[in-house]
């Protein structure tokens, strides 16, 4: 799991007051197995966006951690 | 000793009013025409072309960063008096047009075309006046700092730069030099609040340009404990139109045709606003992009919740920044913050903030985010946080709205 990716995934998990995921698996999905709100997402984009100057979610919203992870790692 | 009219530490100013005199019918240049910008070296220079573009009816834009920029130029006669008497009465009827930019916390400045009518609507000359000191904070060229040269001039004030300065010199001056009447924007109040001083010989300090937070009024009246405080309402569009001493203003009767709530919005009749925009307005009514809420219909008594476009807008839910930025100003730790959208894919904007907190302060970012979780639902609490140092704002001085 990129490095990276899975630091940005767990500050928006403690940001949001939940504890951080310590085994991030590709298959898992964002919001039923992470817990993502929309909110959450909004701020998972913005947080992405600064990281790396590109709205992975301009081209609709990733619904797991895979596709999350290979649209981020085609930027990188 | 003649009276100074502006001491400005800065560029190392202290000139008399009878040096003013002097200086402006001694322009040479503005005996020729001409039609190109130049930027003024200092404050007094910039002080200078506007007294002559005054007095010589001429039309003159105030731009950015203390440029000046004379479209129109009727020579100075020579032959008038040069003596300071002559010149302030020649000021007070003078059919100078002067362009004022908009100061543009979220779009792009547009120049506005006022005559002395609606810059000096609020300006009050009597003998009470007469030993007033002004200290300046805001930027020379914009409506409130034009405001504060015309209060000052027209009374024969000095006046003191307080604009640029840090805030342990700024404390110096206001003392030093006796500052009676200051007028700023809340952002700069605070600033001058962090010293934690105490100016008790401030007699009048006017905030405007933006919304007061009670926690803002608060800290003014701790700081300037013999002052009346005042709430001002203007526009560059319109000029001062309102003064309060809280957040909820009066309609005064003489206004009470020209204002209207239009959905939440105040809109003010075009007799008020400034000669270019009346010549464009083709409605009667002019929407100013301020919100408000009603308190009382007759006599209209409203107050300010913001810019229309300040409004953030997190997947359809609405969010007033200044909603969300008094809830934080409130909080003990904090001596300013800044509340804006972030633009994302997902929900158009979700709400961020920069916070500057006091230096010994103890407030985490779980600690700030559920003491607001008590007040506000999960989509106006801001998501996006920065601890900052100081927050940038506009050359007005006012918060800068766009993130």
């Amino acid at each position: 799991m990129n490095e990276q990716l899975t630091r940005i995934i767990n500050d928006v998990l403690e940001d949001s007051g939940r504890p951080p995921c310590s085994q991030i698996e590709p298959e898992m999905r964002l919001r039923e197995d992470l817990g993502f709100d929309s909110l959450d997402l909004a701020v998972l984009a913005v947080q992405i966006e600064s990281a790396i100057g590109v709205d992975v979610f301009a081209i609709g919203l990733p619904l797991t951690v895979e596709e999350l992870r290979s649209r981020f790692e085609q930027k990188t | 000793v003649s009276k100074p009219f502006l001491i400005d530490s800065l560029h190392d100013t202290h000139v008399s009013y009878e040096k003013l005199a002097y200086d402006v019918t001694s322009k040479k240049s503005i005996e020729e025409p001409f039609d190109e910008e130049f930027e003024c070296s200092s404050l007094y220079e910039l002080y200078v072309w506007l007294v002559a573009a005054l007095a010589s009816n001429a039309t003159i834009a105030m731009l950015q960063s203390g440029k000046i920029r004379f479209i129109r130029v009727n020579p100075v006669n020579k032959n008038e008096p040069t003596s300071i008497d002559s010149l302030v009465e020649a000021c007070g009827r003078s059919q100078a047009l002067v362009g004022i930019l908009t100061s543009g916390t979220t779009d792009q400045p547009k120049l506005i075309w006022h005559t002395l009518e609606t810059l000096v609507r609020s300006v009050r000359v009597d003998r009470s006046h007469r030993d007033d000191v002004w200290g300046l904070t805001y930027h020379p060229s914009h409506f409130a700092g034009l405001q504060i040269f015309f209060q000052a001039f027209f009374n024969r004030n000095t006046i003191v730069n307080l604009r640029g300065l840090s805030p342990a010199p700024m404390s110096g001056a206001i003392k030093q030099l006796q500052v009676s009447h200051i007028s700023s924007t809340p952002t700069f109040m605070r600033l001058v609040c962090s010293q934690r001083d105490c100016f008790p010989k401030v007699q009048r300090v006017s905030l405007g340009g933006e919304i007061c937070t009670e926690a803002t009024l608060g800290l003014a009246k701790n700081t300037f404990p013999n002052a009346k405080i005042h709430n001002l309402y203007a526009s560059t569009d319109a000029g001062q139109l309102l003064i309060s001493d809280g957040n909820v203003f009066l309609v005064p009767r003489e206004f009470a045709e020209q204002f209207q709530v239009i959905d939440g919005e105040l809109a003010v009749h075009r007799s008020l606003l400034a000669k270019s925009l009346r010549e464009i307005v083709d409605t009667d009514f002019y929407l100013t992009g301020d919100l408000v809420r009603v308190h009382q219909e007759s006599p209209l008594t409203i107050e300010f919740l913001g810019r229309r476009t300040d409004e953030i807008n997190v997947g359809g839910f609405k969010v007033n920044p200044l909603e969300v930025e008094a809830a934080i100003l409130a909080m003990d730790e904090v001596v300013d913050a800044r509340v804006y959208g972030c633009s994302n894919s997902v929900t158009g904007q979700v709400v961020g903030c920069d916070i500057v907190k006091k230096v010994d302060a103890d407030l985490p970012t779980p600690k700030f985010r559920s003491r607001l979780a008590e007040q506000f639902p999960a989509y106006k609490i801001p998501r996006i946080i920065q601890w900052v140092d100081r927050l940038p704002s506009t050359s007005s001085g006012k918060k800068q709205r766009r993130s």
